[in-house]
């Protein structure tokens, strides 16, 4: 072996070494943050129960907040699960051979409820276009890809309901590029727009975290998609009007072509 | 000064129950310029680490800037590498301690009397 050959593999080593490093430094960061998020609703539960004995006249209401937070602390925790199980490779997706366009529409539905239940000024549009012929049928893990959609159509909501006459437009059709099909879903809002100071680290952990969200949704949505062989993205409207968020799955192509 | 609205809210009445004045924000800028106004005088300040537009850290160096001997009680969320770090960065300071959160209402009370009695 000569010596260039010697050094390469050390320098691989060094690099290795320096990747696992900056590896470790980011998991501890990210328990960090997350047991600092996890304390905020503990802090809220355990303050009110202590309150509840003294001031019985507000118990509804510290019930109500206790309530809220448990859920909060919920939904974090099943995040931070998520995004655990994303980093190590250990997502267990269920796949089965699923209509894409029936999926959105229900989804879509949901949140129209939500919307009207609301009183949002928001309007909320899918072009639901049912072909028998040409279904947008993807092998994919249903309930996994429900969550994903629900993640962008409630960021799209929370971020477009703040202006009036707000829109968004739900969009899902087949593309095909050289390698193969795809299904590419869009959805385009009319509200704030991405701050470009957070756009670059959009889908990382903790880039934009609220009272509502837990701060992981787009990473996990991310992690999902990309888990399953697509891709997402999201960019500012030209038109200076609101973002769209995007994500491709790998298509199956017309029932037709398929045994089901 | 608690960025979260159910945190001031706790604290407030906690503090409250037990014969305290309290004033409670939940934006820091806010909170500055109650500050300046100059209205009134405090025995204590409870600041939050961890807020939007301006940290407690921040805050406090303002507030410093306008009175040099305030007490003031930090809360973090934070684990403890992060809090022996802020110890160090006020070792030489008597009028400055640490709160970690989540914490039991007689806990912050008992905190409170004993940075206000001091």
């Amino acid at each position: 072996m000569s010596y260039v050959s010697i050094f390469k593999n050390l320098w691989k080593q060094v690099d290795l070494y320096e990747q696992l490093k900056t590896h470790d430094k980011m998991q501890k960061e990210f328990i960090n943050i997350a047991s600092h998020e996890m304390k905020t609703p503990t802090q809220a539960i355990i303050g009110y129960a202590d309150l509840m004995w003294k001031h019985p006249e507000k118990r509804e209401d510290m019930m109500q907040a206790i309530s809220r937070n448990a859920i909060r602390l919920q939904r974090l925790t099943n995040d931070i699960l998520d995004v655990t199980r994303i980093d190590s490779n250990t997502l267990n997706l269920h796949k089965e051979r699923f209509d894409l366009d029936d999926l959105i529409a229900s989804v879509v539905q949901d949140y129209v409820s939500y919307i009207e239940k609301e009183n949002l000024d928001v309007k909320l549009l899918y072009n639901f276009k049912q072909d028998i012929k040409e279904p947008l049928s993807v092998d994919a893990d249903r309930d996994r890809i429900t969550q994903v959609i629900s993640n962008l159509l409630a960021n799209a909501i929370k971020f477009t309901s703040k202006r009036k006459d707000g829109v968004i437009s739900v969009s899902a059709e087949r593309k095909k590029n050289s390698n193969q099909e795809e299904v590419i879903v869009s959805i385009k809002d009319t509200g704030e727009g991405i701050n470009p100071e957070i756009q670059l680290r959009l889908f990382t952990k903790f880039a934009t975290a609220s009272f509502s969200g837990t701060g992981l949704g787009l990473y996990i949505s991310k992690g999902i998609v990309e888990a399953q062989g697509g891709k997402m993205w999201a960019e500012n409207n030209p038109e200076g009007k609101g973002a769209t968020f995007t994500f491709t799955l790998p298509s199956n192509g017309s029932k037709d072509n398929h045994q089901l | 000064m608690d960025d979260e609205p159910d945190n001031t809210s706790i604290f407030s009445m906690g503090l409250e129950d037990e014969g305290f004045e309290v004033d409670a924000f939940t934006d820091p800028l806010f909170a500055l310029s109650n500050y300046k106004l100059g209205h009134k005088k405090y025995d204590l300040l409870i600041l939050d680490i961890k807020m939007p537009d301006m940290n407690g850290f921040e805050l406090f160096e303002e507030i410093r800037k306008i009175d040099n001997n305030v007490k003031t009680c930090f809360l973090t969320a934070f684990g403890e590498g992060y809090t022996e770090e802020f110890g160090r960065r006020f070792s030489s300071s008597i009028n400055v301690s640490f709160i970690r959160k989540p914490i039991r209402v007689d806990d912050l009370v008992k905190k409170v009397n004993e940075m206000v009695v001091n």
